[in-house]
């Protein structure tokens, strides 16, 4: 798996990224049972800063080595929950609004406050499910 | 209840909410994480370059993650130091690397690897940058 700059985008020791599908598959089907649920709003908080599959930061620190997987798995989970590209990266975009980056980051031009690589990221992450590439 | 101390509940109530309202806006969106690389002093004393990771996870899924040169010193005008280059991390890809020679500040890049940001000079300190 190649992240937004062709470099390797590798996945922690341990972690098995079908949790994160499967748990996904789990909210779409609730939602289809049982209408509007929380389930999905707190899988999403997981994927958050420090959250149980923030991949940047399962042991604790920063880990340079997963930042693009961490955003793949954003569009990993978006495709297997059935979440469109345009609602996840406005979901992206709208918690990104008052947010500063380093200087001189490439800028996504649709989602103003995400960086390119962002959106990139979160597009591999989708196309790998979409696409059949990944089973789970 | 008196309406002394209904206006007294009510004055720490809306002090406890505009604490929330202050954490929840300023410290999850906008919070730099750094790790310190590799530092070099001037062999004149006055500045010391830094290597750092700057991890700029502004909000919930974001990640920004660069390694920034900068130079810091008494005469710095960032509290970060003065920035002289951003690269974006892309592991495996190495962080720069810093010497100083004959009064200039080098940075040492691999050889496919790009900047994103480049001052030149910083604070008066001619960088002179280089593909190894």
């Amino acid at each position: 798996m190649q992240g937004a700059n062709g470099n390797p985008a590798l996945i922690p020791a341990g972690f098995d990224i079908k949790w994160v599908l499967q748990a996904a598959e789990g909210d779409k089907n609730q939602e289809t049972n049982l209408g509007r649920t929380v389930s999905t709003d707190i899988d999403l908080a997981k994927l958050g800063r420090g959250g149980a599959w923030d991949l940047q930061r399962l042991s604790g620190k920063f880990d340079p080595r997963f930042i693009d997987s961490a955003t793949i798995l954003i569009g990993m989970y978006a495709a297997a929950r059935g979440i469109s590209r345009n609602d996840i990266l406005n979901i992206e975009n709208n918690v990104a609004r008052t947010s500063k980056y380093a200087k001189g980051t490439p800028m996504d031009s649709t989602y103003t406050h995400l960086p390119a690589r962002n959106v990139t990221n979160t597009d591999i992450g989708m196309r790998l499910v979409q696409s059949g590439a990944i089973v789970y | 209840m008196k309406k002394r101390n209904r206006v007294i509940l009510a004055s720490f109530a809306l002090i406890g909410l505009a604490i929330a309202l202050g954490i929840y806006f300023v410290w999850p969106r906008n919070h730099l994480e750094i790790q310190v690389r590799e530092t070099k002093g001037s062999p004149d004393g006055r500045w010391i370059a830094v290597v750092q990771l700057e991890v700029y996870n502004s909000a919930w899924v974001v990640n920004d993650a660069v390694y920034a040169v900068r130079l810091k010193g008494p005469a710095q005008k960032d509290s970060k130091g003065d920035l002289v280059m951003n690269v974006p991390v892309n592991y495996p890809d190495p962080e720069p690397s810093i010497e100083w020679s004959g009064g200039k500040l080098v940075v040492a890049l691999a050889d496919h690897e790009k900047y994103q940001y480049l001052a030149n000079p910083v604070s008066g300190v001619p960088i002179d940058v280089q593909q190894k």
